[in-house]
């Protein structure tokens, strides 16, 4: 049995969980505010992952430049200046993938996860289909925002 | 000296599979999908393949049967965000040593890197070595023999069991290993501890738990089965006594039901459903070829609901390797005039929704009877396969 799309506290809790996990970096969700990354903070790379099948649904990362490459030097374990936009999309789509997998898992969804693509930089969401989240992460002081939406990507 | 090719088209996760074993002193290799991993293989031998399933160009399972048809034994630890269960199922079919669920924690990916290899014939002179085929969880469980090739199996190392039988009875273990054809794999075990420890040390396609085991809670105990063997399907064993004994597993938590005492219907259709799948559907790419019926006059209702069960199934499949059409070759089904036109309806609405076209292959009797109703009249017909791929 299929479940609703996860809330913006289950997302962060999913997010944390990952990168936590992974590397030691744990965020919450951040204060309540619009959750378009359009307007809390200036998007740099949107990675979008579709999960095909039955109840198609679409998981999206963002992150903004300096998010992207905190992410990136702990994926690669090294230094946040030697990322570049490589490792940072290559970190984007690694943790969009995780992050899929745990919203399929949480939804109780038996469907495959399709291949994550990086969004054009000037690409926007008709957020009014997603369900978000932007999450920070104190100690790093950095934000990233995280979408699930129940529509096939585009 | 040890020799690992990880194989993800993720750069960060190849580059954590390289420190973290280049810290074991192994030398590692990279590959960036399926291709290049095969291509590896094909210039080195390696001890282990540690295996991402989701990849551009060439997937994890479709390089793991080509790794297999050419007859390549390599270890393999699938590393893996995808829990969909159809396709670890089909990975554990095709012999991979163990899976890791994605996120993990550096320590961890070392750990069972190390297990797998231990398990290996390169590694079997390291400590500890020697194979994996005892663990049965600090010997609580009761292994069962076969009566052919069961223990050669387990002999050879073998991580994945077909079937874990957990009843507090063993008469029950005995008789269903003597109901089970030798090639399907069993373990078995009188106790929930047992079931758990055993759960940890394998990986098993199948969980058939007594539903009433003395002082225990079954809720709680198919729970933490699950936990441990998320890709497993969890049967109850209940007593035929029960009125409706699928529905009171199912109230339980479990996937369904094994009814006691054993008959061969029941164990058939367990077969059939769990393990017999290559008997009645070939998929190759977008052609879907039905394979023709064997069995029992009145046992044919279950064939055709199967054969239906699993083209629905496959579709998706087909849909998420972006093939627009599917062929579906029914010229060695049975013809039957009722269910074959509400099969065709049912599948042809699925594959609408899904995006796909649906063209069929038969026999001529069988397109005069979808041309009777409308509903199956629409959807293209071919009396061959080469026709059927013209128009697609």
């Amino acid at each position: 049995m299929s479940m609703d799309i996860p809330g913006p506290d289950k997302l962060a809790d999913l997010v944390s969980g990952v990168t936590e996990t992974m590397f030691g970096m744990s965020f919450a969700l951040a204060p309540p505010r619009d959750t378009s990354p359009w307007n809390t903070m200036p998007p740099w790379r949107t990675v979008l992952l579709p999960i095909h099948g039955r109840r198609p649904i679409t998981v999206a990362i963002a992150a903004d430049e300096q998010g992207g490459r905190v992410l990136g030097s702990r994926m690669f374990s090294c230094d946040a200046a030697s990322v570049d936009a490589s490792m940072i999309d290559d970190s984007l789509r690694e943790l969009a993938n995780i992050v899929a997998g745990q919203v399929k898992s949480v939804m109780g969804l038996d469907q495959a996860l399709g291949l994550p693509t990086v969004g054009d930089p000037g690409q926007r969401l008709e957020m009014s289909t997603w369900r978000a989240a932007t999450l920070q992460s104190p100690a790093e002081r950095i934000v990233v925002w995280v979408a699930v939406s129940e529509t096939p990507a585009t | 000296m040890t020799r690992v090719l990880t194989v993800d088209d993720s750069r960060a996760i190849r580059t954590m599979v390289t420190k973290q074993l280049t810290e074991l002193g192994f030398d590692v290799d990279e590959a960036e999908d399926g291709e290049q991993g095969l291509a590896r293989l094909a210039e080195v031998t390696y001890d282990l393949v540690v295996l991402d399933v989701t990849m551009p160009v060439m997937d994890g399972p479709e390089m793991l049967a080509q790794m297999r048809g050419k007859g390549n034994k390599t270890p393999v630890l699938m590393l893996t965000s995808e829990s969909k269960t159809s396709i670890i199922a089909g990975c554990m079919k095709l012999g991979i040593e163990d899976y890791i669920l994605k996120p993990f924690k550096p320590e961890e990916l070392r750990a069972k890197i190390l297990k797998c290899l231990r398990m290996s014939p390169a590694a079997q002179a390291a400590p500890n070595g020697g194979g994996a085929g005892g663990g049965t969880g600090g010997g609580v469980g009761v292994a069962m023999a076969a009566p052919v090739g069961f223990a050669a199996v387990e002999g050879a190392g073998r991580q994945f069991i077909d079937v874990l039988v957990v009843d507090d009875m063993e008469n029950v273990h005995k008789k269903l290993r003597a109901l089970l054809p030798a090639h399907v794999s069993m373990n078995a075990c009188v106790s929930a501890q047992s079931a758990l420890a055993m759960c940890r040390e394998r990986a098993y396609r199948v969980l058939l738990v007594d539903v009433d085991i003395p002082d225990v809670d079954s809720a709680s105990l198919l729970g933490q089965l699950r936990a441990v063997q998320p890709f497993a399907a969890c049967l109850g064993l209940v007593l035929r006594t029960s009125n409706d004994p699928i529905a009171m597993a199912r109230q339980l938590g479990y996937d369904g039901a094994l009814v006691k005492p054993f008959d061969p219907d029941g164990i058939q259709d367990f077969l059939l459903q769990y393990f017999d799948k290559q008997d009645v559907l070939e998929i190759e790419d977008n052609l879907m070829k039905a394979l023709p019926y064997t069995g029992r006059e009145d046992r044919k209702e279950r064939y055709y609901k199967r054969l239906g069960g699993l083209v629905e199934q496959s579709l998706e499949s087909l849909a998420a390797a972006c093939f627009d059409e599917v062929i579906l070759d029914l010229r060695a089904v049975p013809v039957d005039p009722k269910r074959l036109p509400y099969l065709i309806i049912g599948l042809d609405e699925q594959c609408k929704k899904i995006g796909l076209s649906l063209y069929v292959v038969g026999v001529p009797e069988l397109g005069r009877i979808f041309a009777g109703f409308s509903e199956t009249a629409s959807v293209p017909f071919f009396d061959s396969l080469e026709a059927a791929r013209a128009g697609a």
